[in-house]
């Protein structure tokens, strides 16, 4: 807008005093965000590589039995890790559908008045606390979910009742926890694509909803990409929600079994644990550490190569 | 809630797809209401950007096909070439001036506002490190005049003469540390005991570490700590090598269950056949015909290790529900029928229903009398006596015996031992 030349690094041209501080508070700001990371990941590797080493790789990943307090102490955190895998994923596959036709509802077919209550209604979704979250699914999911045990595993002898806390209230208190992220980011990148495509789709005589599902989400679909990373990457991370509905069991992830994530195992022993126990918290945070790094290069390689291999926007 | 609303939002995009229409509404453009709220706060704050002001319409009436603020281009805008050129330069000229200005102001400004923030720093630091040395002062002041209180309110309260003339002595030349180690259990008395000994006696630190029971025991007979916390009596073996068993207190576990449910008591065998998962049904138990919900603590805790040690069924355990905390495992058995978990005996309210066992109700009279069998005993143990101990021990039990430490006792929820 103004003709005035402004550069970040400050020049001699105009080097008064307020340019160059002004350029070392950003530069200090932006090296605060790398030195973070930094940070984070080698004290992560440094609390977590100990206790590896003490309990052994092979049984710490693939043991099943998670016993820390017995004596002797087992760490096997395989189930635990199926769980939140298997959790998150299931808490995709229920989320992002539901959460780019809510875009595409808010992108292309709402009227303005419906827009109007709809959208407000997912920035406040987006805006509650996670611990709401638990509690909501304490007082509806629960109760439901355990009246579906009683239905469906009446007169079951091998069966453990979990009062409803299990893998399915886990796993719609996630479902509902991502989709204000999918729906803001995709219909964002619904909307920023060029409205020539559209057009000439519906010139060429397709039908809207062929428009919509054949022309605008595939256009769309870094965008919803970035949505399903995004969210992908709250599922895996969310501890408090979860702890309250969970069950926090170690067992196998089956829908009606009470479970124990990733985040939970952490969250729920930490304050009481002591000595071999405690490293072993660590080390959980670090295998939880490199799952989200995984995630997030896989997912991003992955539509990245989509983006430059059909050459689309 | 957004489930419902968007299995709405897919029907209602089913129903529309039927219909096209386009409709066009006016709306008012939000690039026009943020350029003239704009507008309103230069005007009203800033007194200097009177001339950004008229430049800003200058520019504005200038160009009537330009939106004020707004840079976006439509390919279906039909203006003449030079027309547009001419608009813009008029448009750059006017921004020009405005920017001069408005920096020149600015700049002004800028040193203004800086010069006032490095004073308000300059005054703070001084201010900090002032106060820093006058607090300093004024506290050691306040805990001369808190021991002179304390050595007085001793003398008023003791009842025995030897008592008095110890604690006379002690009130005087109280100074030193004293570590308590051991059972996690004991942690909330610990830190409970070390804060209202410390602030009675304030040259005296006492430091508490939670490494669990028989770790607290093996320090004091290796001499390493002056008082080992155990949250169960000790073994005749740990007695043979010279340690004292003093109980301080009582901890009682009560076993709860919903409200709702017919089930009033159970025998011990009944508590651990559940607990290990071999009665899976409260019909089995004398009870309707509800699966039984287990749950418990997560595997840390206290409370868990005390229950499953005085039942005998550590690591065979079955829950259905490990959660972290007590009011968390009172909520789950408060709201789900068929469920039973144990909590310290002093949160039990009325919203869940606590079972007696063998008979004896939980309540302080049973487990002072010993009926009650989920209870066990908090215990500093010493390497002796404790007339053998130094005087700062025997001051810190003299105030856990004394009334005070029976008020500090029921205040964390434990039961006083007579």
């Amino acid at each position: 807008m103004c003709e005035k030349k402004h550069s970040i690094m400050g020049s001699r041209i105009d080097g008064s005093m307020t340019e160059h501080t002004a350029a070392w508070i950003f530069t200090g700001c932006g090296l605060l965000a790398v030195i973070a990371v930094f940070s984070i990941t080698l004290y992560m590797v440094l609390n977590g590589t100990p206790a590896l080493f003490k309990v052994g790789i092979l049984e710490f990943l693939f043991g099943t039995v998670w016993k820390p307090t017995a004596d002797p102490a087992s760490f096997g955190i395989l189930y635990v890790i199926l769980t939140s895998v298997f959790g998150t994923f299931l808490a995709i596959l229920l989320g992002v559908p539901i959460g780019v036709m809510t875009a595409i509802f808010l992108a292309e077919i709402a009227s303005p008045k419906a827009a109007a209550v709809v959208r407000p209604a997912v920035e406040l979704l987006a805006g509650i606390p996670s611990v709401i979250y638990g509690l909501l699914g304490i007082l509806i999911f629960n109760p439901l979910m355990y009246r579906a045990e009683q239905y469906l595993f009446a007169g079951s002898k091998t069966h453990q009742f979990t009062g409803g806390a299990n893998l399915i209230s886990a796993v719609l208190v996630l479902a509902v926890m991502i989709l204000p992220t999918v729906i803001s980011i995709s219909e964002a990148s619904l909307r920023a694509v060029p409205k020539e495509l559209k057009s000439a789709s519906l010139a060429l005589g397709a039908s809207r909803m062929q428009t919509i599902f054949k022309v605008l989400v595939p256009a769309a679909g870094s965008g919803i990409m970035t949505s399903v990373v995004l969210g992908c990457g709250r599922a895996i991370g969310e501890a408090m929600a979860i702890s309250l509905v969970s069950g926090s069991s170690v067992n196998f992830p089956l829908p009606f079994h009470s479970v124990r994530f990733l985040t939970t195992a952490i969250v729920a022993e930490m304050s009481y644990s002591q000595g071999l126990h405690r490293e072993v918290l660590f080390t959980i945070g670090l295998v939880l550490f490199i799952f989200i790094m995984f995630i997030n290069t896989v997912l991003t390689g992955m539509f990245r190569k989509g983006v430059g291999g059909n050459g689309r926007a | 809630m957004s489930i419902p609303v968007s299995l709405y939002s897919i029907g209602i995009s089913l129903e529309l797809c039927k219909k096209h229409k386009t409709k066009t509404i006016f709306t008012i453009r939000p690039e026009r209401i943020t350029s003239i709220l704009q507008m309103l706060y230069r005007k009203l704050i800033s007194r200097s950007c009177r001339i950004v002001y008229t430049a800003r319409c200058k520019e504005s009436t200038a160009a009537p096909g330009r939106r004020a603020g707004g840079d976006k281009k439509r390919y279906s805008e039909a203006e003449p070439e030079h027309e547009k050129q001419a608009a813009e330069k008029q448009n750059e000229q006017g921004k020009e001036e405005t920017i001069m200005k408005k920096t020149e102001n600015r700049d002004g400004q800028l040193k203004f506002q800086k010069a006032a923030a490095l004073l308000g720093a300059a005054v703070l630091a001084l201010g900090a490190v002032g106060c820093g040395s006058r607090t300093g002062a004024a506290g050691t002041g306040k805990t001369e005049a808190v021991t002179e209180k304390a050595k007085a309110a001793e003398n008023e309260n003791t009842e025995n003469a030897q008592a008095a003339g110890r604690e006379n002595a002690k009130g005087e030349a109280l100074k030193g540390s004293i570590t308590l180690a051991g059972s996690t259990s004991m942690e909330k008395f610990a830190n409970a005991l070390a804060e209202a000994f410390m602030e009675k006696y304030p040259d005296v630190t006492v430091q508490a570490e939670f490494t669990g029971s028989s770790a607290g025991i093996e320090e004091v007979l290796a001499g390493q700590c002056d008082v080992g916390n155990s949250s169960r009596n000790l073994k005749e073996e740990e007695k043979g090598k010279g340690a004292v068993e003093n109980i301080v207190a009582i901890d009682g576990i009560a076993v709860v269950t919903d409200p709702s449910n017919e089930v009033t008591d159970l025998s011990k065998e009944q508590l651990i056949e559940i607990y290990t998962g071999k009665v899976t049904n409260w019909e089995e138990a004398g009870g309707a015909d509800l699966p039984v919900v287990v749950v418990g603590r997560e595997a840390g805790s206290g409370t868990r290790g005390a229950f499953e040690e005085i039942l005998g069924v550590e690591d065979t355990c079955k829950y259905a529900n490990e959660l972290d905390s007590t009011g968390a495992v009172m909520a789950k058995v408060a709201s789900t029928p068929g469920a039973i978990g144990y909590v310290s005996l002093d949160v039990v309210d009325d919203s869940v229903k606590a079972l007696a066992l063998d008979g004896a109700e939980a309540s302080e009279e049973n487990i002072k009398a010993g009926s009650y069998l989920l209870s066990r005993p908090f215990v500093m143990a010493t390497k002796g006596e404790i007339s053998e101990q130094s005087s700062l021990v025997q001051a810190l039990f003299d105030y856990v015996y004394s009334a005070e430490g029976s008020e500090l006792v029921k205040s964390v929820g434990l039961i006083t031992v007579d």
